[in-house]
């Protein structure tokens, strides 16, 4: 594989990171059997936010596109994992069916939208998200429509716990993996110039799909563990604008483009939203909308500074 | 489908139609000066729907006045919005400001729509008529909805003469065409633009208006009426409000005759469809060559 051959990226202490990693992997898995199941709902939610985030930002951070689309492949990936289990499979092979099936049609999708640039790829993703819904609103036989689909209680959440920890190590860990490969720097030189990018030679639309199908499979998996966990899918919240928001919003809150930059967003943002759930619960959207306004206008500060050439 | 059914379609297609088409000229109008794509346009129409029923539900004898004072209301709502969270960002970087606009814009329709939500508690908010039903033959063309073509006819055409023949019209213009020229020779940009964003606002809430007269409204409308209309803007091009009123006039007229025979579920769905493919198709304008935009 040319585009993921990696250039060894450098680690100042591996063993001391190899420690911390693995004690926090063992206190993620022992933290529901020491603070029973409300530690392991919020831990969820949480690795389920980290998961969204940092897949999110190959294509919201890495490529810079504003990119509203991410809770398609969330909902598509629900709706896939919830129908497969109803048909009898088992959770892991549900959710890399979902992870498949949500392939091809990121790789379709990447063609007419990498057409689009800036502002107008952000409404086509929006459309699409919207279009997303209403289908599954539209298919009664197929996803129970409006109403929804329920499935059989999950008889084991721990292993979707477990599998939950899994799908958010090996996304942050392909994330970092990406950062430092010479696909990851296709993004980012796509990023700063598209032009200059195709006249150096870079394959700006395959480039482009790799990243949007990157980012789509573990968006699916997230969503497909999440309708296991609430064993209830509908699309108004599968196809919801908070599937697209939230990542959007954790990846440009601190350095999108950067592993712990998501990360880091996702933990503070989860956890700010928990806080408010269970305090003042219709501030929700205000917070979302607050945020985006603040980002919005540091966006527009930033890009001012950039074309005057001065940094801030 | 008989020449009876086709034309009550019609109608109704073209009431739907004038709505989609006033909130897309309002958006055009932004547009074309700003080059701001404005995701809050819908959530100003759902909360102006919903003020003018509470309005109504006070004082049940001044609609005349509402329709006024609403529209006039929300145009210091948005000229308020817009110097507070877009102003500075566009003097700063006209030409960059397009992504960091849909943020802010997607972050007020959020507020917009937590607060329709808690003050009203998950309501649908609707009016009922006033005028009687008028029956020609087969076709029956209820009378508020009369009153409201009519109005959206007077209000079309007055906006068309505001930006043709009057001063401010022409600095807007003016504006739209060649922002740098238009700054030399002493046109404000962020006046002009706030006024610009206003009367967008208003058009808006009048919208509002219209809608709550015609069908119900909810707080969840705002967002996809929003992106309809945003569609059609885009596909028209910068530049012309002709374009996107008849944009929106097809938009309503095919919805409604495509309702009939599948459903409005799935009217809506073929709709946005066909929408994104022309997007996806002519991302410049349908009616703009490449070579006019400076793309290709």
């Amino acid at each position: 594989m040319f585009y993921l051959s990696v250039r060894h990226p450098k680690l100042k202490q591996p063993a001391l990171l190899l420690i911390a990693l693995s004690g926090l992997i063992l206190f993620l898995l022992l933290a529901p059997s020491l603070w029973g199941g409300y530690a392991r709902i919020l831990l969820f939610t949480i690795l389920l936010y980290v998961t969204m985030a940092v897949s999110y930002d190959v294509v919201g951070g890495m490529l810079g596109y504003l990119y509203l689309g991410h809770g398609l492949f969330f909902g598509l990936g629900a709706y896939i994992t919830a129908l497969a289990l109803k048909n009898g499979q088992t959770l892991p092979l549900a959710l890399l069916l979902g992870a498949f099936l949500v392939l091809p049609v990121a790789a379709f999708l990447s063609l007419p939208l990498f057409r689009l640039q800036g502002a107008v790829f952000a409404l086509a993703t929006l459309g699409l998200l919207l279009l997303g819904g209403q289908l599954a609103s539209n298919l009664p036989d197929l996803t129970g429509g409006a109403a929804g689909l329920s499935l059989p209680p999950n008889t084991n959440p721990m292993l979707t716990y477990s599998l939950a920890l899994l799908l958010a190590l090996a996304t942050v860990l392909m994330h970092w993996l990406l950062c430092s490969s010479s696909l990851g720097l296709q993004l980012s030189s796509i990023n700063e110039n598209e032009d200059m990018a195709e006249s150096v030679g870079i394959n700006c639309a395959k480039v482009k799909r790799l990243a949007l199908i990157i980012s789509a499979v573990p968006a699916a998996m997230a969503g497909g563990l999440h309708a296991r966990e609430i064993s209830f899918v509908i699309p108004a919240e599968a196809f919801g604008l908070e599937n697209s928001l939230a990542p959007l919003l954790m990846c440009l809150l601190f350095k999108p483009g950067t592993t712990w930059g998501p990360l880091l967003g996702a933990l503070v943002l989860s956890t700010a939203q928990e806080f408010i759930w269970t305090t003042v619960p219709s501030f929700r959207l205000s917070l979302y909308g607050i945020l985006l306004i603040f980002i919005g206008m540091q966006r527009a500060r930033r890009s001012y500074h950039w074309a005057l050439g001065t940094k801030h | 489908m008989d020449l009876a059914t086709f034309t009550q379609l019609l109608l109704s297609g073209l009431l739907l139609g004038g709505i989609y088409a006033m909130v897309a000229v309002g958006l055009a109008l932004c547009f074309g000066v700003l080059g701001l794509l404005n995701l809050a346009h819908g959530a100003f129409l759902v909360l102006a729907g919903f003020v003018f029923q509470a309005v109504q539900g006070f004082w049940p004898a001044g609609t005349l006045v509402s329709f006024i004072m609403v529209p006039l209301f929300f145009a210091g709502l948005g000229w308020l919005a817009f110097r507070c969270f877009l102003q500075s960002s566009l003097r700063r970087s006209p030409q960059d400001f397009l992504v960091p606009a849909l943020l802010i814009t997607l972050g007020l329709a959020f507020i917009l729509e937590e607060g329709t939500l808690t003050l009203w508690d998950r309501s649908m908010a609707g009016i009922v008529s006033q005028f009687d039903t008028i029956r020609w033959g087969h076709i029956y063309l209820p009378g508020n909805r009369l009153v409201v073509l009519i109005l959206m006819l007077t209000i079309s055409i007055g906006l068309q003469i505001w930006l043709t023949r009057t001063d401010s019209g022409r600095r807007l213009r003016a504006l739209s065409q060649e922002p740098t020229g238009a700054t030399l020779v002493g046109i404000s940009l962020t006046r002009e633009t706030g006024i610009a964003f206003a009367m967008a606002t208003a058009l808006a809430a009048m919208a509002g208006l219209f809608y709550v007269t015609l069908f119900t409204v909810s707080p969840h409308l705002g967002l996809p009426l929003t992106l309809k209309a945003l569609f059609i803007v885009v596909i028209s091009g910068s530049g012309s409000l002709t374009r996107p009123l008849a944009g929106g006039l097809a938009l309503g007229t095919l919805e409604t005759m495509l309702a009939a025979p599948f459903g409005a579920h799935w009217a809506n769905f073929i709709s946005i469809c066909l929408l994104l493919v022309f997007l996806c198709w002519r991302p410049q304008g349908l009616f703009i060559s490449k070579r006019e935009a400076g793309i290709g």
